[in-house]
């Protein structure tokens, strides 16, 4: 949903938030490619986006009801996302804590006609895998078009901060991607 | 083109991860949604349920704890008194 569908979105939430299953239903169309990139810019893993997203929904529509400001909903729903990742992070990391013999495997997302060279996406995904998880979720939110005052607002930091660690995120990407390349 | 941070790249991302999910992801999503919320209707239930029963089971214990002591200390009492009588009758009682 593009920004400029503002009054159209609005509405969409609220009738989401009165448990209209239609509404619902169209609000998660209309983020659910985002909110799948987003999820795997973060993660970092193709075979764990559908289930990642699904979680990240279906905590959207239990706590509507409890979203008091409307137009904050996209902030709301990215940060919801970027903590749902870091948790299931975490959990990884404990997984693997536990059971360090086994060799992790995953399928890889499947190559599909592609805009852009292959290399250069292949170091772009190895470039952010050695990012921390907030770092990407902060880059990956810069890309979106959001603007710094929603970043700040969807990380729950002030816009100097954010300017801060944008800055130093971007430079290690940058840093990363051209030792990839 | 400006990598990394090249929009095209991003949307190939986006795009790459958007072809994961299941063509009918926003009614799975919502199938899931109803069966956690019923699940959870269901586990609240039964935590009332076993709420109550616990709360239950103590009053009955305390109720019966009670009782039991408050039959012993009568019975005890009861005793004493017929002891008392029955000392008093020994005293009455004319000696063959």
């Amino acid at each position: 949903m593009e920004k400029s569908d503002q009054p159209e979105l609005t509405e969409l939430v609220r009738q989401a938030q009165l448990g209209r299953e239609s509404a619902q239903r169209d609000l998660i169309r209309a983020y659910q490619n985002r909110v799948a990139g987003f999820v795997y810019t973060i993660t970092g893993r193709s075979d764990a986006v559908e289930d990642i997203t699904q979680v990240v929904f279906i905590k959207m529509i239990r706590s509507l009801p409890k979203l008091d400001q409307i137009a904050q909903f996209e902030a709301w729903l990215f940060r919801l996302a970027k903590n749902t990742c870091i948790d299931h992070l975490r959990r990884q990391r404990w997984l693997r804590l536990f059971s360090p013999l086994e060799v992790e495997q995953h399928a890889e997302i499947p190559e599909a006609p592609q805009t852009v060279d292959s290399e250069e996406l292949d170091a772009l995904r190895h470039a952010l895998s050695q990012l921390k998880p907030a770092d990407r979720a902060l880059i990956a939110l810069a890309q979106q078009g959001y603007s710094q005052t929603e970043m700040a607002e969807a990380n729950g930091i002030s816009v100097v901060a954010l300017k801060a660690r944008l800055h130093r995120a971007r430079e290690q990407l940058r840093h990363f991607y051209e030792h990839a390349i | 083109m400006n990598m990394p941070f090249d929009p095209l790249a991003w949307r190939e991302l986006e795009n790459r991860a958007a072809q994961q999910l299941h063509p009918l992801f926003a009614e799975n999503v919502l199938r899931a949604a109803r069966k956690a919320a019923a699940d959870e209707d269901r586990t609240g239930f039964r935590r009332s349920f076993a709420v109550s029963a616990i709360t239950a089971t103590l009053c009955l214990s305390a109720l019966l704890f009670v009782h039991a002591r408050n039959t012993r200390e009568m019975s005890a009492q009861h005793l004493a008194a017929w002891q008392e009588i029955s000392a008093d009758y020994a005293v009455l009682e004319p000696t063959p």
